[in-house]
């Protein structure tokens, strides 16, 4: 058994497909290179496969990753990836194939590029000490401070409005959807893209 | 490859997967290479487009050739619609991202009556006229095809040509004809005058119809001595040497049926007198075994589907089944890829293939006796006995199953009140059947699905009315009152849609004036309960002059002339009539391996495995 881990990106038309629709994706992917894929056991067995953290409908990433097994232990990683790049629709397209370094459990925090079509300039953007949202769910509606889930926040001025650099906390302990923020700011869905850039341990070091 | 301009609608709307392409397996070709633009227009959403076999086959015959680029557009959900009329932007091929406009031929598939609102609604969002009359030079021309072209009449006025019958020469044969037109710098009435000699092909605006003061047809003629009186399908001589795609679009979204489909045969031999499809698809010809395995091993391979469905009309009349699916089953159960046959006869076959393949045994079992007594399945020519339904079902009983469907229609032509009662006694019988022993019942459900009768062109039952609506409701009802049992759960559907599905199956050219005016009113996605609405094509055939009970309710002389006899099926008018005259008398007729019954669709070739 041989365990995977592909680093892959998230972009173009693909932006437009939910998680579960990339989770499709790539199990159809997988199915195409023709390997030995390791299937949990049990009644309604499905390919053993793992991601790192959902991406929203319309967000982007640079730095996506998922775990899968391999049932040949006779192939190096980087005929795995030249496989991948075979088999994966562009948009989708697998970068780096290894051997999982930390654990995915061990997620913590997330960084992403969010580019705003505003008239708003750098000066004018700031993190308050509270920011409250309202989250809608299924059990009703609440009312939540993100502000605490930020780590990070840097703004610049771009041709057309504002970059805003952001580190904020992901993973099943805590998450957050950076959307929140654009949508604290007021800024419309049309005018914000969010590029996810990197997934971190607690420690601050990539997950690889 | 969606434009700029529409970015910031798809952020607006439900599933924009819909609208965005760029699946894996989707075809880019170099523009500047190409003679011919073809835009394949599916007439339902995107979910339901993508699981349709016959646009992949042709999207694939025609991408075979270098100078065609066949790219796809699907009808938009009613969110986009209102996205791209409010910012003026018109309907887009997924693949390039150009306007439909842009397109040298824009094909559509007509697949059900219902989808006419979508031809028409998505030529009216990309700008095009509606009318091929009101087309000058600068529009593409339009072509229809698939099964309701068979009579293509209610929406002749909106095409320019129709393929009638099947697709895979004769599209690539029209783009070539249009390839060598233009290169000679020739008109599109010069064009489509040239394709109306080319066997298969109907152009509508070459024939005039004389209607008499009843409203019945006069005569239709063609307007010139080279175009021909009636038009013969095309059909594919041998299956086995039809081209069959194995790489195609594989969808990001969830679609109807997330599988590879592949073929078996073509045509039907058990002559079922309601069923248009297996007249108009026949002669009977099969693929053979290799061919059928090796499309479906391929297809898995290269799309990563783990499920391949088995399509035909009836699965069990396939002659080399039992080596298919031996030769299947060397390589789907280690790969994990399930098998789906649907329409398949339950008996003995059946029950070795259960023990053979371990996805078999997980489907549902389902019936289609279509009728609840002997006399009226004679009538229509359905054979399958109470008895053997009943010990299909007892055999899939002592196997754990107890989840079984039955399907039936109800206003078939001689039927009373006592074929009604039919069904449920049978629903009780399957009902009794289970407990006759010690079973936990717990679990035993018997779905009776019972669907309204539309009488369809090229059947032997063409010539019937079909029953008024308040008939329909109360024989709904009545089955209703019939049945005893908790156990049955019977679904049936609003007979509206039935309704305006028979008006439009045996309609005539003025019916388009009628399809327009439902557009105008807001009509589309009428296959989507949330949209249909029958008022509202009544009142369209009413405000335009026509009776809707002239087209559905009226029983129609043998010697009429039918809207669609200039089409020959292959299956001639003397056989339905034949059928229709036994059908009175509760004969049946055997099926085409037992004895030929002389339908005439030998006569344009195939295999003829059948016809001793």
């Amino acid at each position: 058994m041989l365990p995977v881990r592909v680093f892959f990106v998230k972009k173009g038309d693909s932006v437009y497909i939910s998680h579960l629709d990339v989770q499709r994706a790539v199990i159809r992917a997988l199915q195409r290179t023709g390997y030995k894929l390791a299937f949990t056991e049990g009644f309604n067995p499905h390919l053993k496969l793992v991601f790192a953290m959902p991406l929203s409908l319309f967000q982007q990433s640079t730095y996506e990753i998922f775990d899968f097994t391999l049932l040949d232990e006779n192939v190096t990683y980087d005929e795995v990836l030249e496989k991948l790049k075979e088999t994966f629709p562009a948009d989708m397209m697998p970068f780096a194939v290894s051997a999982p370094k930390q654990k995915i459990s061990a997620l913590r925090m997330a960084t992403y590029d969010i580019f705003v079509k505003t008239d708003k300039k750098q000066s004018e953007i700031a993190l308050p000490d509270k920011m409250t949202v309202t989250k809608k769910s299924k059990s009703g509606i609440k009312e939540i401070d993100i502000r605490p889930l930020i780590r990070g926040f840097e703004v610049s001025d771009t041709e057309d409005g504002v970059k805003l650099c952001v580190t904020a906390d992901c993973g099943s302990q805590s998450h957050l959807n950076v959307a929140y923020i654009c949508e604290w700011f007021g800024f419309e869905n049309e005018d914000f893209s969010i590029v996810r850039t990197g997934l971190y341990d607690g420690d601050g070091e990539l997950i690889g | 490859m969606v434009r700029n301009e529409y970015l910031p609608l798809l952020k607006r709307v439900e599933k924009p997967g819909r609208y965005t392409g760029g699946e894996y397996g989707c075809l880019i070709k170099d523009k500047s290479k190409l003679d011919v633009r073809f835009c394949f227009c599916f007439p339902d959403t995107y979910e339901i487009g993508m699981s349709n076999l016959g646009i992949k086959i042709l999207a694939h015959c025609m991408n075979s050739k270098d100078y065609i680029w066949c790219e796809r557009c699907y009808a938009p959900w009613s969110d986009f619609e209102k996205e791209l009329r409010e910012n003026n932007l018109p309907l887009y091929a997924l693949e390039s991202g150009d306007p439909l406009n842009d397109f040298d031929i824009i094909g559509f598939t007509l697949q059900y009556e219902l989808s006419y609102s979508n031809v028409v609604n998505m030529l009216d969002i990309s700008g095009i006229p509606v009318f091929s009359a009101e087309r000058g030079e600068d529009y593409p021309i339009i072509i229809g095809g698939g099964p309701c072209a068979y009579n293509p009449e209610p929406v002749a006025d909106f095409f320019d040509v129709f393929s009638i019958g099947e697709g895979e020469e004769a599209l690539v044969r029209f783009c070539e004809l249009y390839r060598d037109c233009k290169k000679k710098g020739m008109k599109k009435s010069e064009i489509l005058r040239l394709a109306s000699h080319l066997d298969g092909f109907y152009v509508p605006s070459l024939y005039d119809v004389e209607y008499n003061a009843d409203g019945t047809i006069k005569s239709f003629k063609p307007k010139f001595d080279d175009v021909p009186e009636k038009i013969t399908k095309s059909i594919i001589k041998d299956l086995d040497k039809a081209p069959f795609p194995t790489q195609f679009p594989v969808p990001y979204l969830e679609t109807v049926h997330d599988r590879v489909t592949v073929e078996v045969f073509r045509g039907c031999i058990r002559g079922c007198r309601f069923c248009q499809a297996g007249m108009v698809y026949r002669p009977y010809r099969e693929k053979s075994p290799e061919n059928v395995n090796k499309c479906a091993f391929e297809s898995c391979k290269n799309s990563g589907y783990n499920e391949v469905s088995l399509s035909s009309l009836s699965i069990s009349d396939y002659t080399q089944l039992d080596k298919l699916i031996d030769s299947m089953l060397e390589w789907s159960e280690e790969q994990k890829v399930s098998l789906s046959l649907p329409s398949m006869r339950i008996d003995a076959f059946y029950e070795e293939l259960l023990k053979k393949v371990m996805s078999v045994r997980k489907s549902g079992l389902t019936f289609a006796p279509e009728a609840g007594t002997q006399r009226l399945r004679d009538v229509i020519n359905k054979n399958i006995t109470e008895e053997e339904i009943l010990s299909a079902c007892k055999k899939a009983y002592d196997t754990g199953r107890s989840q079984i469907k039955l399907y039936f229609m109800l206003g078939l032509p001689t039927e009373t009140d006592a074929d009604l009662s039919g069904i449920a006694s049978l629903g009780q019988a399957v009902v009794d059947e289970f407990f006759s022993q010690k079973r936990n019942g717990r679990f035993l459900n018997i779905t009776l699905s019972v669907a309204s009768f539309v009488p369809k062109p090229f059947t032997p039952f063409q010539w019937q009315p079909q029953e008024s609506l308040e008939e329909i409701e109360r024989r709904q009802q009545f089955l209703k009152g019939e049945i005893k049992t908790k156990k049955i759960t019977y679904n049936y559907h609003d007979a509206r849609t039935g309704r305006i599905e028979a008006i439009l199956a045996k309609g005539d050219r003025r019916q388009s004036k009628a399809i327009y005016a439902a557009v105008k009113a807001g009509q589309r996605l009428d296959g989507w309960d949330e949209f249909f609405s029958y008022d509202a094509w009544i009142k369209a055939f009413t405000d335009v002059g026509l009776d809707p009970d002239f087209y559905a309710c009226r029983k129609i002389p043998f010697d009429e002339i039918l809207p669609w006899d200039h089409i020959d099926c292959g299956v001639t008018k003397e056989f339905l009539v034949r059928e229709a005259k036994k059908a009175e008398n509760a004969h049946t007729t055997p099926d085409c391996r037992t004895a030929c019954s002389a339908c005439g669709a030998n006569k344009l070739g195939g295999e003829r495995k059948c016809c001793r």
